[in-house]
């Protein structure tokens, strides 16, 4: 009986103390230290921009669509010449995301044909009031952390198939005609 | 377009033909092209430009079908291949013909197509509003390749903003020239066309100007891609996202079907019905039901910031807002004081033309059971109520068959109920029926169409329709006389006693009720009965009036039964100032719309003991009540409409009632319960359509759920059946089809003898006679409050004859100032044939410009060029 | 050499380059045709015409008499539009006919109008023929004034009028329908037929579309009878043909030949041969839209069986000769261009396909060109006629001819076109050039905006 008792206080402290020099901990001092994710981690989801600061969600709601749990809502709005939001004509007045509805599956990112919206490795949600679990879109559009991702500019006139041919193309004198200005 | 003989509904012949499609045997009508009767037969051939309500363009190129033929020296031998694949959208379907809608040839065509058309169209599917209904998407889908293989630069147009209800984006169109037939054909106004060439050419309107057409709207729905799209719309929603509600237009009394969009709560867009397709409910891009704009883009009023959403009631001089049913309390008990005080003559019910049918069978009930008098009416905006009471309960017509010839007396009537005008004419024109217009005001809109048109000075129209009668019956004076009345030779007068004595299945007198000359009507309207009378059964009449349920309400007892009483025309004025009146209850019902003393009305109103009003907005009326009861919005209530060729119709709750509000109906009974009765126990609209269609029609047949969907519109059949407009079950899905009872007041068997017309007025030189309409864009307040409501109003402006122009001097377009009496107008002057010479046409706009007139009256017009004027009016 | 000596009859005096008008059309024995036709029955006229096997001019060559006969019997009025919109590239034979010979051409319309009982007629002239459609209309007004054309037509109480109109400039209207439609007041669009211009046409009516040359075939078929036109024949080829010899050959021109001659008679005689006696490249034989011709063709006789043997179309007889300086790239890239702009846009396959063709081409012969786009060019142009993605799916044949001379091209310079995508560019130095808006050619054609494209805008 005691035998058994020392071999188990044995397993015990060879654990205690081979891990006390800090090597092979598996838990973290959270609040201080964050652990890394993995780059595919499904966490808060973020809006992306273009570099030169404009947004890439176009509005479509495409995630709103395929999103299975409904937690996404949006309304649309169009770009103005002297407020230009997105990249193209249409942009995403509003952006909630209902976060105790989301399920993490990462459809909304998968449909967004934009790249506009990503899974970033935040998995910190909890919040002191129900309200401030859905996100708005100013909360997902500047968040600290960086999100996935990479796209390209939009632009609807080229094909997405060889952006490198388009700009040999440019020696077509067709190339760049426009109707007339109607 | 230089031909339009090619349209869909011309096609079948009588004779049947027996081919193959796919390899199995169908049988089609001589002359019916691949595409109809393989629809019919649930095959589907891809179209863009072939629309069933339009001539053939065959210039997509999406229906090519591999077709083989009978070897013509052996028939028995196997069939030979065509050498070209042939559109099926045109091609005629002949004997022993073999139809390969999916063989490889046809898939090759398809697929060859489909990248042809996006080869230069923009991937812009998350921007475009025609996302999720897009036939391009479905086609990419089931016909397209997976993948593009164009890799030069696309074509590139800029964006022209020609249209304030229309956007155009010129990169998305596929060149099908829907929009451009539909302009012509339908519309009648050659607006839009085709520019520049080959690669480089779009479509966009002549001048660059907007659509300015009532149906220009339609041109969203027949666009297969994104190129045509409302601008209110935009961006606003995807179409996904939205509740469909089947329902029926408030404003136009056609009776056109629609749908409403909703989303929590919200009107997004008002289109023709969706109809299932693909397995979705979609508007689809073959509807026929064309809708006009006001129905489409006005139907949104109560969602303005004035809506009273809870019912006030008056405590000293102010409206506190309160409970419905404590409003309803102090209705009730006002209105039973009023009563007891005054005697149940003391008391009015008014309700709105646009009030539903149970509405109205509601408050004559109340009137005439708990209240206990004939004090109830519709007719506020009527300014001739016995001209229009006669011709209301004597119309015996519809479209259903179609008709041989038809005659229009007086009217405007592509503005008065703009749908069934288009009904019209498009059967008149497809089918080459006459259309003759008698009076002195012709609708352009039937101009390219009706050759026999006769021109007479106002008042002089009874005459001549008594004359006309007379004339048909072989009257050679009464053809003299015509001719001189018409001023036309007797050739002309021969050609139309010919028209009118041909022999016809059926043929249709349409008279506009709309107050064209004053109070002429009251000769008119006997004058065209009597005509209708002795032209013999093959001759129907049909009136038509704006306010939508101007048909439905009289059915209903919501009118005094001993006509001649009531309150049109300003007599509820009277009658409250010599105090017959001392208590009105109003549903919906607007006492200053159309009227023109305004402060008179409102001292009235002030001088009433006691006033309940049920209606939407603060206005000058609701701010008199004593008690306001907030009103459902028609997006929030269920009923139903007659439409003027007596179909019935429902509109259909998309939302709960807003705020405090209630339907009309419940009002009236709850009203009606509070006060003592246990006649109004209804808990549904159903149930007060069950009682009401007991009396109307005992053998009515049709389902409740059935008037969904009924209508003109889908059993318009065209004499020859199995033509191209009975659907085939893939535009027209079986489960919307009712038998369509016609709803018309009974026992009209008087003998109708045309009054002695009175003298037509005699005009100074350099004056004219004005007539008026009311059209449908002006019919009402509630449309004031639309949200884009300054878009669907008219310009104030006048129609003057080309004769009278050139007299004036005035060109198209000009600004001029209108004087009647006392008062002028800027007007934009229009320069058309409808007017006859010596009139001057202009539509009242619900009271805003012109008030009301007992007669024509004989008014002045100077032409001013002001550009100022015609910039504002420029649509 | 050529066979034997033949009485030219269409164009005799081509070199003098004179207008012939009425007094001396007449002095030549103008108008006796007429003249017995007159005393002909319709269908006799109409017989003759079919005897004679007389084809159609304009391109397609279908039988002229049998044309006539398919107008439905007893419907009127019935209308003749003779085509004259002349716009095919290398073709030029109808301009020298109605600038030299009006009154040839109007003899032949009336006999024409007679043999259909038409009582009007019109001629589409292309709008560029600013000089032929005076002429024409100088001539028409002296037939008015010497009773040959209106009311009593040299007094024998038929009625023929003529009306001259002029076209706008655009290519599509001299396809038939495009030209009825043109004529109407409407958008140049071709109709789908069917029904045909002969069933319903012009206004809806039965309409009769001839071309220039094919009417005023009709006189000297009456004059010298059927034996003699018959006389040169090849097959079902008969009478003599205005060819139009253009490009690399020493003596371009508009000739006037018998159906017998092989292409080698004409090139090499009648032309004089290639130019500095360069080496024959190939020869595109009818105008642009046929299929092109290697050397090895030389031996084809030039009718429309004879050229259809070879592999080609003898259409127009707008004959383009080219030799070895040319790139067959280039050239090819120079026709789509033509095609590119030319398309009316009604029907997606020709206003997507001629567009998208000229794209790749240009893209390949400036040095852009992708492994795959040759493949690309063959699966949208097809390997031949009634192949690939356009032909034989327009509504009119438009499609059809920007298409075949990239399937003919594909065909006979594969190597070529592999060459230009691999070494990215063209190996034909300094043999490029290209129009400035000045009217000047210009070595880097790619440096300046075409004339013709729609940069003026």
């Amino acid at each position: 009986m005691l035998i058994e008792f020392m071999k188990g206080a044995g397993v015990a402290l060879g654990h205690m103390f081979r891990y006390l020099g800090g090597k092979g901990s598996v838990t973290l001092e959270y609040p201080e230290v964050k652990r890394e994710q993995p780059a595919f981690f499904r966490g808060r989801h973020r809006l992306q921009r273009y570099e030169n600061g404009l947004e890439r969600c176009v509005g479509c709601a495409l995630c709103a669509a395929v999103c299975p749990s409904e937690a996404i809502y949006l309304e649309a709005a169009e770009n103005t010449p002297e407020k230009q939001v997105s990249a193209g004509e249409r942009y995403a007045e509003v952006y909630q995301i209902h976060l105790l509805r989301c399920i993490f599956c990462g459809f909304c990112e998968e449909a967004c044909p934009e790249n506009a919206i990503v899974m970033g490795p935040n998995y910190e949600l909890a919040m002191d009031k129900r309200t401030d679990f859905i996100a708005q879109k100013s909360d997902m559009l500047d968040a600290p952390e960086k999100g996935f991702g990479t796209a390209h500019q939009y632009d609807p006139y080229i094909s997405h198939i060889t952006p490198e041919s388009d700009k040999e193309a440019k020696g077509d004198p067709w190339a760049n005609k426009t109707g007339t200005d109607h | 377009m230089p031909d339009q003989s090619n349209h869909p509904a011309l096609r079948p012949g009588k004779d049947e033909v027996k081919f193959f499609i796919n390899g199995r045997e169908v049988v089609g009508k001589k002359g019916e092209t691949i595409i109809t009767v393989a629809a019919r037969e649930g095959v589907y051939v891809p179209h863009y430009c072939w629309h069933p309500a339009l001539s053939v363009a065959g210039n997509c190129r999406l229906c090519l079908v591999e077709i083989h033929t009978p070897n013509p020296k052996d028939p028995t031998a196997k069939p030979l291949p065509a050498p070209k694949p042939v559109i099926g959208c045109q091609t005629p379907i002949s004997p022993g013909m073999h139809v390969y809608t999916e063989s490889a040839l046809t898939k090759d065509c398809q697929n060859g197509m489909m990248e042809f058309l996006l080869a230069n169209h923009p991937l812009d599917c998350p921007v475009c509003d025609r996302g999720g209904e897009c036939m391009l998407q479905r086609y990419s889908m089931d016909y397209g390749h997976g993948h593009a293989r164009m890799v030069d630069k696309k074509r590139k147009f800029l964006k022209p903003s020609a249209d304030p209800l229309i956007d155009i984006e010129r990169n998305r169109c596929i060149m099908c020239t829907r929009c451009v037939r539909f302009n012509d054909e339908v519309a009648g106004d050659h607006v839009m066309g085709v520019f520049d060439r080959g690669e480089g050419n779009y479509i966009g309107t002549f001048g660059q100007g907007p659509i300015s057409n009532i149906f220009s709207g339609n041109v969203i729905d027949i666009c297969p891609v994104g190129c045509l799209t409302s601008k209110p719309f935009r961006f606003k929603a995807r179409v996904w996202e939205l509740l469909q509600t089947q329902s029926t237009s408030i404003w136009d009394a056609s009776g056109a079907k629609v749908t409403h969009w909703t989303r929590n709560g919200k009107l997004y867009r008002t289109t023709p019905p969706s109809r299932k397709y693909h397995g979705t409910y979609t508007v689809n891009e073959d509807t026929e039901e064309f809708i006009d704009n006001v129905t489409r883009f006005g139907s949104d009023f109560s969602f303005h910031e004035d809506r009273w959403d809870e019912s006030r009631v008056r405590v000293g001089s102010t409206l506190l807002p309160g409970a419905y049913s404590e409003a309803l309390k102090q209705a009730a008990v006002g209105l039973a004081k009023a009563k007891l005080n005054h005697g149940p003559d003391a008391l009015a019910v008014v309700v709105s033309p646009r009030a539903t049918m149970e509405e109205g069978f509601l408050a004559g009930k109340f009137a005439r059971n708990v209240i206990g008098t004939e004090n109830v009416d519709w007719r506020l905006n009527v300014s001739a109520p016995d001209a229009v009471h006669t011709a209301i309960t004597h119309a015996d017509g519809d479209l259903e068959g179609g008709f041989d010839a038809v005659v229009l007396i007086n009217g405007d009537f592509v503005h008065t109920t703009p749908t069934f005008a288009s009904r019209v004419k498009e059967h008149a024109r497809i089918f080459g029926r006459p259309i003759i217009q008698i009076g002195h005001y012709h609708d352009p809109y039937f101009a390219q169409h009706s050759k026999l048109r006769f021109h007479c000075a106002p008042g002089e129209t009874a005459g001549a329709l008594a004359s006309l009668a007379k004339a048909v019956k072989g009257d050679a004076q009464a053809g003299n006389l015509l001719a001189k009345t018409f001023n036309v030779n007797a050739e002309r007068i021969e050609a139309l006693v010919a028209v009118m004595k041909a022999e016809h299945g059926r043929a249709l007198i349409l008279q506009n009720l709309q107050d064209m000359g004053g109070n002429y009507l009251a000769d008119e309207v006997p004058a065209a009965i009597a005509l209708k009378q002795s032209l013999g059964a093959a001759w129907r009449y049909l009136p038509v009036i704006t306010d939508r349920n101007a048909f439905g309400l009289p059915l209903v007892g919501a009118e005094p039964t001993n006509k001649g009483e009531g309150f049109a025309a300003g007599k509820l004025v009277e009658q409250i100032e010599s105090g017959r009146i001392r208590a009105v209850l109003a549903i919906g019902a607007d006492p200053l719309a159309n009227y023109p003393d305004q402060p008179r009305m409102l001292r009235a109103l002030d001088s009433l003991e006691f006033f309940v009003v049920s209606d939407l907005f603060a206005s000058e009326v609701t701010k008199r009540a004593h008690v306001f009861i907030a009103a459902a919005s028609h997006l929030e209530k269920s009923g139903t409409y007659c439409d003027v060729e007596g179909n019935l119709a429902r509109i259909n709750d998309a939302d709960p009632p807003r705020g405090g509000s209630r339907a009309d109906w419940e009002t009236i009974a709850g009203i009606a319960t509070l006060i003592g009765s246990d006649k109004f126990a209804y808990k549904a609209t159903e149930e007060v359509f069950r009682e009401m269609i007991k009396t109307l029609a005992p053998d009515f047949q049709g389902s409740f759920k059935g008037l969904l969907l009924p209508g003109p519109r889908n059993d318009f059949s065209i004499a020859d059946p199995g033509g191209a407009r009975n659907r085939t079950p893939q535009y027209n899905p079986g489960d919307y089809r009712v038998d369509g009872a016609h709803f018309r007041s009974a026992g009209n068997e008087v003998e109708f003898a045309a009054k002695t017309p009175r003298a037509p007025r005699s005009v100074p030189a350099g004056q004219y006679l004005l007539a008026w309409g009311r059209h449908v864009q002006g019919a009402d307040y509630h449309l004031d409050r639309a949200s884009i409501a300054n878009l669907l109003q008219i310009p104030p402006y006048v129609e003057v004859n080309p004769v009278d122009a050139e007299k004036l001097g005035a060109e198209h377009l000009d600004g001029g100032v209108l004087t009647v009496g006392e008062q002028s107008y800027a007007v934009e002057i229009r320069v058309k044939a409808g007017p006859a010479p010596g009139v001057i046409y202009m539509p009242l706009l619900a009271g805003r410009v012109l008030a009301r007139y007992a007669d024509a009256p004989i008014v002045s017009l100077e032409v001013v060029d002001s550009p100022a004027t015609t910039e504002a009016a420029a649509h | 050499m050529p066979a034997a000596a033949y009485e030219k009859v269409l164009l005799p005096n081509i070199e003098k380059n004179e207008t012939e008008w009425l007094s001396a059309y007449q002095k030549g024995g103008g108008y006796t045709a007429l003249r017995t036709a007159l005393g002909m029955t319709p269908e006799a006229i109409t017989n003759l015409v079919k005897d004679a096997g007389l084809r159609g001019r304009g391109g397609a060559g279908f039988p002229t008499g049998l044309k006539w006969s398919f107008l439905p019997k007893g419907v009127g009025p019935r209308y003749l539009a003779i085509n004259a919109d002349e716009s095919e590239p290398g073709t030029c034979k109808d301009r020298p006919l109605m600038e030299q010979r009006p009154h040839s051409m109007i003899e032949g319309i009336i006999i024409t109008c007679l043999a259909i009982e038409s009582q009007q007629a019109f001629v589409y002239i292309r709008g560029e023929y600013y000089n032929s459609a005076k002429v024409v209309q100088k001539a028409v007004d002296e037939c008015y004034a010497a009773g040959i054309l209106g009311n009593n037509v040299l007094g024998s109480g038929k009625r023929v009028d003529l009306v001259v109109h002029r076209g706008a400039g655009a290519y599509i209207c001299g396809e038939e329908t495009a030209l009825l439609t043109s004529l109407e007041g409407y958008r140049g669009y071709p109709k789908l037929k069917p029904p045909f211009p002969a069933i319903s046409g012009l206004y809806g009516k039965p309409t009769i579309i001839n071309n220039v040359e094919t009417v005023t075939n009709v006189p000297y078929i009456l004059n010298k009878g059927v034996d003699w036109f018959k006389s040169f024949v090849h097959e079902k080829s008969t009478g003599l043909r205005l060819l139009c010899v253009s490009g690399h050959v020493k003596k371009p021109g508009v000739y006037e030949v018998p159906m017998t001659y092989t292409l080698r008679e004409i090139i090499y005689d009648i032309c004089g041969g290639i130019r500095n006696d360069h080496d024959l490249k190939f020869i595109i034989p009818g105008g642009s839209s046929v299929p092109w011709l290697l050397p090895d063709k030389l031996d084809a006789v030039c009718s429309m069986e004879g050229l259809q043997a070879a592999g080609s179309f003898l259409g127009s007889a707008g004959m383009m000769v080219m030799d070895h300086t040319v790139c067959p790239v280039w050239a090819l890239t120079n026709l789509s261009a033509f095609y590119r702009h030319e398309s009316c846009g009604q029907c997606t396959p020709c206003r997507e396909g001629s567009a998208w063709l000229h794209k790749i081409l240009l893209r390949i012969e400036t040095g852009h060109g992708q492994e795959g786009d040759l493949q690309m060019l063959r699966s949208i142009a097809g390997t031949g006629p009634g192949t690939g993605m356009i032909c034989g799916r327009s509504i009119c044949a438009l499609g059809d001819a920007a298409a075949w001379p990239v399937s003919s091209a594909l065909n006979l310079y594969w190597n070529e076109f592999e060459e230009h995508v691999k070494n990215k560019g063209c190996g034909y130095k300094n043999k490029r050039f290209w129009m400035n808006k000045a009217g000047n050619f210009v070595n880097d054609a790619f440096a300046h905006k075409p004339t013709w494209g729609h940069a003026a805008h």
